[in-house]
Formats: C-alpha cells, sequence, structure tokens
C-alpha cells in the first residue's frame, strides 16, 4: 500500500477547511483525504474528485442553511406580520404613514437647505487652506466697526512678509457699470481683481491660462454666461469690450460660471485691479498707502495659507501689524481671518461683504421647526401604536412562549416602525419636491441664489435619517408593547375618560398640542413682524418712487428733460439709496470739540429733502439757486443733533463740523430717516449737497399709470443716451428687496410650517379619538342607557382634551414670550405680543381641535345601546 | 436519561465493535457494509459529536498515516455511560423481540 498520497484538491480543502471549525477541522480533512484516496484508488480518480467536491458543495449548503437562511426566514416572519398588521388597520397605518411622510419631507428640504450653505466655497481647490481677512475697529468711545474689507497696504505686506501666507488675492467693488461691444450693451456686475485671485481661487477657465490672468491694467475675465451673451460659442479671448465709464478692456480670459454656492456667485466680470490702481496713485489723499482706511478702495483681502497649522502663526503676525501700522489713540484695530466658506453666516454687523448671507441663528431655528413638526408625527405613531397594543398581545403572548426575549420583540416593533417609516419616505421623497417648488415661488430672486441638487450622498443621507426616525418613533412603543408584565396593558383599558391612565399617551399628546400652539403662535409673531415691517415709516415717502442709475453729470440733462412731463410729480438725487445700507460713514466732530462721532453722509442734490418729503424740524432746506460752493452746507437729522451735544435742533443751526480736513456749517435739521434697516436704530446722519457724488435719480412718478410713465421715461432715455441702459428699480421693491424680504419669507415659512404642524397633530387626535370611541362603545351604550344626555356624553369626552389644552397653553406662552424677545432681540424697533395674540392662538387651537373631536364625538353619540350592548 | 437515535445507536455499537480502529472513516465502512446503505460522513460525524458530547464516547488521538496527509485519525471508545447505554438497548431489544420467528404469509 505505498501508492503515492493523493491531496485533496487545494481549493475545496482550502473552503472545508474554513467551513469547519477547529478542533474537528484536522480530523475531518483527514477523513476527506483518506477517503479520497480510497475513491481514487477504488475506482477512479474522476469519480473521487467529483465525490470530493460533492462534499464541500454539502458543507457549504449547511453552513448558509445554519446561518444565513435561518435568519433570512425569520426576517421574513416577522416582514409578514408587520405587513399583516399594516393592513389590519388600514386607517391607522395610513394616518400614520402620511403624517410621517408630511414630516420627513419637511425634514428633508431643511437638510438639503442646511448643507447648501455649509457647502459654500468648498469646491475651489485647497478650500480648506483659503481664507478670509476681516478688520474690526473699536473706537475710544467703545463702538465696534466690523468690515470685511482691510486696508490696501496690508496685501503687499501679507503677501511678501508673512510666512504664513503662500498666495493673497484681492477682489474690489467697483460701481455696477453697462458693458457693450458691437451695439450690444448690458449691465453686468463687475468687481475688481488682482492676478493673485485666479491663483488662490482656482476656478476652472475655460480659455486662456488663469495664471496669465489680469496681470495688466485693462484686461477683464468674464464668466461663460457673459461670453454666450454677446459671443455665443465663440472664443472671446483678446477682445475689446467697451466699460462705460472704465473704458475699453481686453479679454484676458473665460471662466466657467461660479456655482450657487459661493459668494462670488453673482459676479459676471473681473477687471484687473491695476487699472484702478493708477488712478488712486494720483489721487493726493493717498488711499493706497493709507493703513486707516477701509472704503474706497475697498480690498477684500484672501489668503491661501502654506499649510493647515498656519492660522495662529498668521494671526499673531497680523496681530502685530495692527499695533505697529495702525493703531492710534482713537481707535485700535485688530485682523482676524475666517475660512472662506464660512462668511455666508456672517451677520449684518460686517460692513460691505460679498455674497449671500445667512445668520447662523435662523438654520438652528429651521432645524428645530422641522424637526418640531417630525416630532409631532413621531408621537402621533407612539400613541397610536401604545393604544393599539392590546390587539398584539395574543401573537406577543405566542412570541414569548416560543422562546422570545424582550430584545427579540424590541427588535422586532422598532423593525417594524423602521419599515413603516421607509414605505413613508417614499412619499416623503415625493413631498419634498413640493416643498422646494413652493420655496422657489415664495420670491423670484430665490431661484437666482439657490440650488438643491440630488446627489447619491444626499440620498445615503435621506436613507439614513429615515431609519434614525424610525428608531426614536418606535423606540417607545416597543419599550411599551414588549414590556415583561404585558397584564399591566390590560388595566390600562378599564378606566374612564378619553385618553384613560395611560401617562405616556397624555404627556405625547400634550406635547403635540404645545407644539401645535407654539406654531400657531409663531405664525401670529411672523404675521405681526412683518406687518410692522412692511408699514414701518422710513424717515421719507417711498411711494412710486423709482430710483435709476446715472452718472452724476447726466442728472441735470435728465432733470431738464424729465420735469416736464405730467408722469413725473418730482425729481432729486442721490449717491446711494437710503433705507438699506450704511454706505457712506465718516468721523465727524464739532469745531471747538475733541470727540468724534461716526455719521451715515448722504450726498443728495437741492431737490432731494422735498422730493423725498422728509421734514424741515429746524432751519432751513437748500436754496433753490444753488451754486457748488453751498457744499459746505448741511443738514444733520435729530440723532445727529443729541449725539453732538446740542440741546435742542435749533442750537444745532449755523455751527460748524469738521469731518478730516474739510468743514461744514449746519443749516437745517431734517427728521431721524433709517439709513440702514427699520430694525436698526435711528443712527445719526448728515445730508449734504454733492453734484459730482450723484449716482441714483429719485424719480416720483404721479402715479397714475406708472407704466407708461416708465415706457415715456425710458422712451427720452434712450434719445438722450443711446446704448446706455435705463437701470432703474421701484424704491419699494429695493426696500422689500434688502430689507422686509426676510420678515415677509418668514411669515410666509411660518405660516406653511404651522399648516403642516396642524394637519399632522389633526391626524393624530383623529387617530386617537377613533380609537378610544371604538373602545368606549360600549361605555356610552350603558350611559345612554342610565340616561345620559348628548350633552353630558361630549362633555365627558372632551373635558380631559380641555385640560390639555390648559396645560400646554400654560407652558408654551411663557416659552414664547421669552423666545419672542431673544429673536428679536438684536432690533430696536419691533413688533410686540399681545394677550389678543395669545387669544386669537388659543381660539385656532380650540376650533382646529374641536372639529377632529367632534366628528368622532357626534358619531359616538349615536350608538344605539342597543346595537351595542346586544351581547351583554 | 437522553435517548438515543436510531443512529447514534447505530453509531455507538458500531464504536463498540470496532474497538481500536473505531474512527470516521471505519466506521462508516461498517455501517454501510452491513446495512446495505451508503453513510454520508456527515450522518456519522453528527451523531459522534453528539454522543462524545453528551458523555457515551470518548475520544483520542490516533495514528497519522500519509493516506490522511499526515493527519492524525480521532479514535472514539466507549465510556461507563455509553456501556450502560448499550446493555440496556440489547435488553430492551431482546425483551421486545423474544421468541421472534419469521411469519409466512399465505396466499
Amino acid at each position: 500500500m505505498s501508492i503515492k498520497n493523493k491531496a485533496l484538491p487545494g481549493l475545496g480543502g482550502k473552503i472545508l477547511a474554513l467551513l469547519t471549525p477547529e478542533p474537528e477541522r484536522k480530523y475531518l480533512l483527514g477523513d476527506h483525504e483518506e477517503i479520497y484516496n480510497d475513491l481514487h484508488k477504488a475506482k477512479n480518480g474522476v469519480y473521487a474528485y467529483f465525490w470530493f467536491w460533492f462534499q464541500v458543495t454539502k458543507a457549504l449548503m449547511e453552513f448558509i442553511n445554519n446561518t444565513l437562511l435561518k435568519d433570512i426566514a425569520m426576517f421574513i416572519n416577522y416582514l409578514k406580520t408587520a405587513i399583516r398588521n399594516f393592513r389590519k388597520h388600514k386607517g391607522f397605518s395610513f394616518i400614520n404613514i402620511f403624517g410621517l411622510a408630511i414630516g420627513m419631507s419637511v425634514c428633508l428640504f431643511i437638510i438639503k437647505f442646511v448643507l447648501f450653505f455649509y457647502s459654500f466655497d468648498d469646491f475651489h481647490e485647497n478650500s480648506d487652506r483659503i481664507f478670509m481677512v476681516n478688520t474690526i475697529r473699536l473706537s475710544s468711545s467703545g463702538s465696534e466697526l466690523r468690515s470685511a474689507t482691510t486696508s490696501f497696504p496690508l496685501v503687499e505686506v501679507l503677501r511678501n512678509e508673512c510666512p504664513g501666507v503662500e498666495k493673497a488675492a484681492v477682489l474690489a467693488h467697483c460701481a455696477n457699470s453697462s458693458v457693450s461691444f458691437n451695439n450690444k450693451t448690458l449691465s453686468a456686475e463687475f468687481e475688481y481683481a488682482d492676478h493673485g485671485f485666479f491663483e488662490v481661487f482656482k476656478t476652472l477657465s475655460k480659455f486662456g491660462e488663469s495664471s496669465d490672468f489680469l496681470k495688466q491694467p485693462n484686461r477683464i475675465v468674464i464668466t461663460e454666461k457673459t461670453a454666450e451673451k454677446f459671443f455665443g460659442n465663440e472664443n472671446p479671448m483678446g477682445k475689446v469690450m467697451h466699460c462705460g465709464e472704465l473704458g475699453d478692456m481686453t479679454i484676458d480670459g473665460v471662466i466657467y460660471d461660479i456655482p450657487y454656492n459661493s459668494q462670488f456667485h453673482e459676479i459676471e466680470i473681473f477687471a484687473s485691479l491695476s487699472t484702478l490702481e493708477d488712478n488712486w496713485r494720483n489721487d493726493k489723499n493717498k488711499p493706497l498707502e493709507n493703513w486707516r482706511r477701509l472704503v474706497n478702495p475697498s480690498p477684500h483681502l484672501y489668503i491661501l495659507l502654506r499649510d493647515d497649522d498656519s492660522n495662529e502663526n498668521v494671526e499673531t503676525f497680523l496681530s502685530g501689524i495692527a499695533e505697529k501700522r495702525m493703531n492710534y489713540d482713537r481707535a485700535t484695530y485688530s485682523f482676524n481671518i475666517i475660512p472662506a466658506g464660512e462668511y455666508v453666516f456672517g451677520t449684518d454687523l460686517y460692513y460691505n461683504s460679498y455674497g449671500l448671507k445667512f445668520w447662523h441663528i435662523m438654520l438652528v431655528l429651521w432645524i428645530i421647526s422641522a424637526l418640531s413638526i417630525l416630532m409631532i408625527a413621531s408621537f402621533n405613531y407612539s400613541n397610536m401604536s401604545t393604544a393599539k397594543a392590546l390587539t398584539r398581545m395574543r401573537e406577543i403572548g405566542i412570541r414569548k412562549v416560543m422562546g422570545a426575549q424582550r430584545i427579540h420583540l424590541l427588535l422586532q416593533f422598532v423593525g417594524e416602525t423602521i419599515l413603516l417609516t421607509l414605505i413613508a419616505l417614499s412619499l416623503a421623497i415625493f413631498f419634498h419636491y413640493i416643498i422646494i417648488d413652493l420655496f422657489f415661488r415664495l420670491h423670484p430672486v430665490l431661484s437666482t441664489i439657490f440650488v438643491f441638487e440630488d446627489t447619491i450622498s444626499i440620498y445615503i443621507v435621506f436613507l439614513v435619517f429615515a431609519l434614525l426616525t424610525g428608531i426614536v418613533s418606535g423606540f417607545i412603543p416597543a419599550l411599551y408593547i414588549s414590556r415583561p408584565r404585558p397584564i399591566e396593558i390590560l388595566s390600562n383599558f378599564s378606566k374612564n375618560g378619553v385618553f384613560s391612565r395611560s401617562n405616556i399617551r397624555r404627556v405625547l399628546i400634550t406635547a403635540q398640542l404645545a407644539l401645535s400652539f407654539f406654531f400657531i403662535m409663531v405664525t401670529i409673531a411672523s404675521y405681526k413682524h412683518y406687518k410692522y415691517a412692511d408699514n414701518f415709516d422710513l424717515g421719507f415717502n417711498i411711494d412710486n418712487v423709482i430710483n435709476v442709475k446715472i452718472k452724476p453729470f447726466q442728472y441735470r440733462q435728465l432733470r431738464n428733460a424729465f420735469s416736464g412731463s405730467s408722469y413725473v410729480s418730482g425729481i432729486s438725487a442721490s449717491q446711494y439709496i437710503p433705507g438699506t445700507t450704511s454706505y457712506n460713514n465718516h468721523m465727524v466732530k464739532r469745531v471747538d470739540s475733541i470727540d468724534s462721532l461716526r455719521v451715515s453722509y448722504l450726498p443728495v442734490d437741492e431737490n432731494f429733502i422735498d422730493n423725498m418729503e422728509m421734514k424741515i424740524v429746524a432751519g432751513q432746506n437748500y436754496p433753490e439757486k444753488i451754486s457748488p460752493r453751498d457744499q459746505r452746507l448741511i443738514l444733520i437729522n435729530e440723532t445727529a443733533v443729541k449725539l453732538l451735544g446740542f440741546n435742542n435742533p435749533g442750537d444745532a443751526i449755523g455751527e460748524g463740523i469738521v469731518s478730516g480736513r474739510r468743514a461744514f456749517t449746519i443749516i437745517g435739521v431734517v427728521n431721524d430717516y433709517t439709513t440702514y434697516a427699520y430694525y436698526r436704530q435711528m443712527e445719526p446722519g448728515i445730508v449734504g449737497y454733492r453734484p459730482g457724488l450723484l449716482y441714483y435719480a429719485n424719480i416720483r412718478l404721479s402715479g397714475n399709470d406708472n407704466q407708461a410713465a416708465i415706457e415715456y421715461l425710458e422712451k427720452k432715455w434712450s434719445e438722450l443716451y443711446p446704448n446706455t441702459l435705463f437701470d432703474y428699480e421701484f424704491y419699494s421693491d429695493h426696500i422689500e428687496r434688502n430689507s422686509t424680504i426676510t420678515s415677509k419669507l418668514s411669515f410666509q415659512i411660518g405660516s406653511f410650517v404651522t399648516f403642516l404642524a396642524i394637519i399632522i397633530a389633526s391626524l393624530g387626535l383623529l387617530g386617537i379619538t377613533m380609537y378610544n370611541v371604538q373602545t368606549k362603545i360600549k361605555e356610552i351604550g350603558i350611559r345612554k342607557t342610565l340616561g345620559a344626555s348628548v350633552n353630558n356624553i361630549i362633555s365627558l369626552l372632551s373635558k380631559d382634551y380641555l385640560i390639555l389644552i390648559g396645560i400646554s397653553f400654560v407652558l408654551i406662552t411663557p416659552l414664547t414670550i421669552y423666545l419672542h424677545d431673544l429673536a428679536l432681540k438684536s432690533l430696536v424697533n419691533k413688533s410686540e405680543l399681545g394677550i389678543i395674540d395669545f387669544g386669537i392662538g388659543i381660539l385656532v387651537m380650540l376650533a382646529v381641535g374641536g372639529i377632529t373631536i367632534l366628528s368622532q364625538l357626534i358619531k359616538a353619540v349615536h350608538v344605539n345601546p342597543a346595537d351595542t350592548l346586544r351581547y351583554e | 436519561m437522553y435517548t438515543l437515535t436510531r443512529r447514534e445507536e447505530q453509531v455507538l455499537i458500531s464504536v463498540w465493535h470496532l474497538k481500536e480502529s473505531a474512527y470516521l472513516v471505519a466506521l462508516r465502512k461498517h455501517l454501510t457494509d452491513i446495512t446495505g446503505r451508503l453513510w454520508s460522513i456527515g450522518s456519522i460525524h453528527k451523531p459522534l459529536l453528539i454522543l462524545e458530547k453528551n458523555g457515551y464516547l470518548e475520544a483520542y488521538d490516533g495514528e497519522a498515516t500519509p493516506i490522511r496527509g499526515g493527519r492524525s485519525k480521532k479514535i472514539y471508545t466507549i465510556t461507563k455511560k455509553g456501556m450502560a447505554a448499550l446493555t440496556q438497548y440489547k435488553k430492551v431489544n431482546d425483551s421486545l423481540w423474544a421468541d421472534f420467528q419469521e411469519v409466512e404469509f399465505g396466499k
């Protein structure tokens, strides 16, 4: 028997080895090998080979059967049970799925919304190393000014002397200009950028090398969209465009459109900074070398850090610079750096910053609202599941007998909830598209700002979110249903009252009512706020006024051309549009005083005060026959009077004011007017005659036919200035777009959210009441037999509900008041919540809840005792 | 007392029968020959494990032969408990089968 040993086929041997556990492994392998050899000898090699592989296959099947299939079989059993349960109680299942779908759809939308903000400017290469430099100026009087711009000399210093900075980029504001090519003129958003800009923000260039962009003056880089507007599909490199006041500029290159989630999204043309540097170099104020000057030029400084740890080094370097170059007795300056993408969360305290702004607190509020709605739906589910626990007792009992532990039951019920949630998810995805659509309908400008993309990762997030919702929703009822002593569930069902003595359910329902009430109050509050903002007195009259962008030299011509028309009842001009921006700030002081005051400076023409119907509180307006000499005459507003130390407006007349090296005389006092926004405290302001700074014409239309008026004006304009855009906007639209839009949107969104919350809460209430009435049919029958009237029964059934509403009122009212104050804390001018508002809230609650319950109560009350007690 | 299944019983008695060569391959051949039915590896291996687990059998390492690729055999022996079980089964069987004769069935 010295035949050479045939070893087992390697692969099969390995599989077998894996499938058999120690310590049996080697014995079994030996057995197999022995039989294999015997067969090889007795029959033949092929036979042995197939026998062996047959053994391996059997082992594999056994393994799969033992591990996988038993679990799958169990899983399918649970699945069948779950589906059976859903179908047995179709009504409740539907209510739950629908409610959860609504709740989740809002959350899905919020997820996309939040992720949009957190993705700002993250698509740039090295985005984690790109930062923005901000300047903070603390004056000796304690007022703090935060600016997104920095001093011009800082750019080169950071670029050349700071080791932590690899590259620096500057973006500076440029007056929006019209741009034309080949007789086609359009308006475009211009910004100045230095050549470092495209090195820090390596956008993909479509035509041209980004490292060559904007090295010389009079060059521009345009976006794809702009290129298409003027040149179609051609390559416009090297072509020359006429850019209004800036003159002729050559196209250095074209970049792809900047995505929505970037602070630079709205910029269409980048012009080389060196174009303007020449002008500034000749300015005798030497703005390019002035460390303390943050505006005109207004450089936004972006830096690319050398490596991840450079933050602190750069900040130390910057504080050194501030110490050395900028600090003096009147004010201390400091710098700080922020990651470029976080800019979107800046507050309106940052002057002169780019792009979309959104407050962190708003995001938090939106997230909380979405989660609250979802919570209402979750509570519905928990409520109804615990209520129906009794119907599942038989199944649970059998499972326990068959050996199920509590963990198995828990997993089963949470799994059922997850299944329900996943079904709701598919509906929710459908709903959330509707919500996105509604969101964009709120205001046309929204679709130019936001875009919500569908990516695989977003859908994975949705799935995880749904799973979490299922787990959280199902956890409590699972605990309740799987409790070790199920007999306790029985004892809960023989008590009086609509909600029996189940405390869990009472708590849940109260929570739902409280949340609904809270939402109603939020809606009422935001409505009041919106109305307040809308009707706020700005200090001047903006009805039927349009603002037209002009060049200062055009004003006189325009005035002559338009004044005669019957469409126009008044014309004036200003440098900017007051009411939405605090654009021009200067430090001024009285001649004989040391303290200076920061005031808002509004350059206007002599007609402005009359045209905008402002009131002269003291002194007089500009004379009709005005001359350039009168630029030294100014009017100040009432707040300025107080802050400059005058006792009353009359005292200010004739006094002198100094700003920098210029001296002015006060000839009059006007009423306070809104500079930045209605909610800010009135700022001290100066109105001054400056014919050279009139960039906006304020045309008050007579109001008869605004449409025709505008057409007329447009025609006149193109006669005067062919190839220039008649760029106008209604003053009220401008205000709304910048100020009141947040309150308007808040109200619309708040009411929508409340509407959803109420729907879900009502559904829940309906479900619970339906169930309770079902269980109490017998009791009602007995009571009726014993002589209870309809009223008795209704009051019996609704008494509990009223108590719970009362509790939620007591809980929510102080919370609402507190949050209202907190949210509007930074606003000086705002609306208040009164008793009437809370009263309205309660009424709505009672009405909605009442209707819901009443439907069931009526059914209950018409129960015929003969039917229900038939079997007693 | 744990009730043996028929196959476990057959495996048990075969282990006793084969004495020192009572390992899986030999048991399989023995049982296949006697019962005339092809016993699979599993149908012997599983009863062996159960019997060992319940204390009817003990095992020790046997010789390693080249035909097994150098791996050793697992030789099983009867324990006292196993012997008791066998004796009992024999007694019960004998009593049940006492005076068994083949009966011819008429036409």
